[in-house]
């Protein structure tokens, strides 16, 4: 059974973008606009990873992975952060708040893979 | 004393010309020339005034009139000194006047040029603002169309290369090359059942031919039996002589000479019906191996047409299969320089977001020099640059933005930087 990934981003292209090169490899995808919007989307569902952008409306991509880790049922659920901020400081705060790994725009779809791969729950 | 007094003239022109709103006016300006000009002429009447004075108090005598004559020369030079150093600072405060005409036309200009801006910013800056957000939009709505396309592109590419590779029989059990073994091996079967089928008739027809030399073997021994029959019938004849010559006594002997030339008579014609049946049988059994012979040559060519037939279907069909294998490697090959340059691709579109997040932060600060002009309304507002530049700088989130701001050459930036925590 395929795995399912969230992918929650404010561009649209850029959601299409992650999920030519997640469904290419075989995971089933679920799109989010904002980290409001993926909080909507994550009770009741199986979810094995999330790819979350920083910089959003309603909820940024930060307040999100707190938001998630107080979920008993997705606190587990491994994070990427997939941004454009590469300040170190920035990276910091993603990890602080749980994040696994922070991915700099614009992503290789071959070494973005290798990281969920790495990461996607079993 | 006259800078003295061009210094009090000059303090009053200015405490009379800046008055009110503080704004140089033409009004204020002829007000202080009219103020100044009304100094100069009493010199000479306060001469003469005194000279009066002098001789109805001192009455008229010679040192009186001395005086009184000195008192009008000195009106009559201060008066002109006066009127001199009137006339000179009157044209000072023309100068003055025209200076501060000048500064005043300047200043006016200068509001109405900040007004200007001021209107200008107001009109332009939201214009500005919604021009970058419809641009972005559009750039937006573009890429996620061709985000799209591009994902069509990529799923269907994938389902023509795993159609391809299972109809080539590189996957799965239904492909041409496992069709083609399939095939080859039940058409070896057939022509090999054709085959036994035609060895096993040739034995048939050994068997067969094997018979003639038993017909051969039945024909001597009806001859022997044709034999045995003649020299039975000679022994009952020499019996039945003997029988005769014995008499009575050989009378019945004699019936049993008979008996066995009847016998002998009879065997003899069964051995010639026994060599007749014989000769049918062989003639029967040379016509079948005649004919099976003739049916085993149409037989074997039939079976060599089909084996030839065969082997050509199965080698137009591998043939076929080899074209097909080789057109699905091609495909398999160009699918994966086609994967490589989606990929790529994917990569070029995800600049979309770093542009569309540069215009958001162009966009946001058209909108913030907006407020705060609106805000300031027609008394103008004192913009901090450098507080500015630096607050636009802290908002940048990637390096591009900071080399851009310092006027450096746009950095690239990486691609695929990933930190695992």
């Amino acid at each position: 059974m395929a795995k399912t990934i969230l992918v929650v981003d404010d561009s649209s292209s850029l959601r299409q973008v992650v999920g030519i090169a997640l469904k290419g490899a075989g995971y089933d995808v679920i799109e989010a606009c904002d980290g409001k919007d993926a909080l909507g989307k994550l009770p009741g569902t199986k979810i094995h990873l999330i790819i979350s952008d920083v910089n959003m409306p309603n909820m940024d991509g930060i307040t999100f992975v707190k938001e998630v880790k107080k979920l008993p049922q997705h606190k587990f659920v491994p994070i990427i952060m997939l941004t454009t901020e590469s300040q170190e400081a920035k990276k910091q705060e993603g990890q602080a708040a749980g994040a696994k790994a922070w991915v700099v725009k614009p992503f290789q779809p071959a070494q973005m893979l290798a990281a969920v791969s790495k990461l996607v729950l079993p | 004393m006259l800078h003295w007094k061009e210094d009090i003239a000059e303090r009053d022109f200015n405490r009379l010309a800046f008055s009110g709103d503080g704004c140089v006016t033409n009004k204020n300006i002829n007000s202080a020339k009219a103020w100044m000009g009304v100094t100069w002429p009493y010199a000479p009447v306060v001469g003469f005034a005194g000279t009066i004075l002098l001789l109805l108090v001192g009455g008229v005598n010679a040192m009186n009139l001395a005086l009184s004559v000195l008192l009008l020369a000195v009106g009559a030079a201060a008066g002109y000194f006066a009127l001199a150093a009137g006339r000179k600072h009157e044209q000072a405060v023309a100068e003055q006047v025209a200076a501060m005409h000048r500064d005043a036309e300047a200043e006016r200009t200068a509001r109405c040029r900040a007004q200007g801006l001021d209107t200008l910013c107001r009109s332009v800056l939201p214009i500005w603002a919604r021009q970058i957000e419809a641009a972005r939009k559009q750039t937006e709505a573009a890429i996620a169309a061709l985000s799209g396309r591009f994902a069509g592109i990529s799923e269907k590419l994938e389902a023509a290369e795993v159609a391809s590779r299972d109809a080539a029989g590189g996957m799965g059990s239904g492909g041409m090359v496992a069709t083609l073994d399939a095939s080859r091996s039940d058409l070896e079967a057939i022509t090999r059942s054709l085959h036994t089928a035609l060895e096993n008739k040739q034995e048939m027809l050994h068997e067969i031919a094997g018979l003639a030399g038993f017909t051969d073997e039945l024909k001597k021994m009806a001859a022997d039996v044709g034999n045995i029959a003649g020299q039975t019938n000679l022994l009952a004849l020499n019996a039945a002589i003997e029988a005769a010559r014995a008499g009575d006594a050989g009378r019945g002997f004699a019936v049993v000479a008979d008996a066995v030339r009847n016998l002998s008579t009879q065997s003899g014609e069964t051995g010639k019906r026994i060599t007749e049946r014989v000769d049918a049988v062989n003639a029967a059994i040379a016509a079948t191996l005649a004919a099976a012979d003739q049916t085993a040559k149409l037989d074997q060519a039939t079976i060599g047409g089909a084996e030839s037939a065969v082997a050509g279907i199965l080698g137009r069909f591998s043939s076929s299969v080899a074209a097909l294998e080789t057109s699905s490697e091609i495909l398999q090959r160009e699918s994966l320089g086609i994967r490589g340059e989606v990929a790529d691709v994917l990569v070029s579109l995800q600049f979309q977001d770093r542009v569309n997040q540069m215009l958001m932060h162009i966009q946001e600060d058209l909108e913030k020099l907006n407020r705060q002009v609106s805000a300031a309304g027609d008394d103008g507002v004192a913009f901090d640059a450098d507080g500015w530049l630096k607050e636009l700088a802290n908002s940048y989130t990637m390096i591009e933005q900071h080399t851009v701001h310092v006027g450096n050459e746009e950095a690239r930036p990486r691609i695929s930087e990933i930190t695992f925590f």
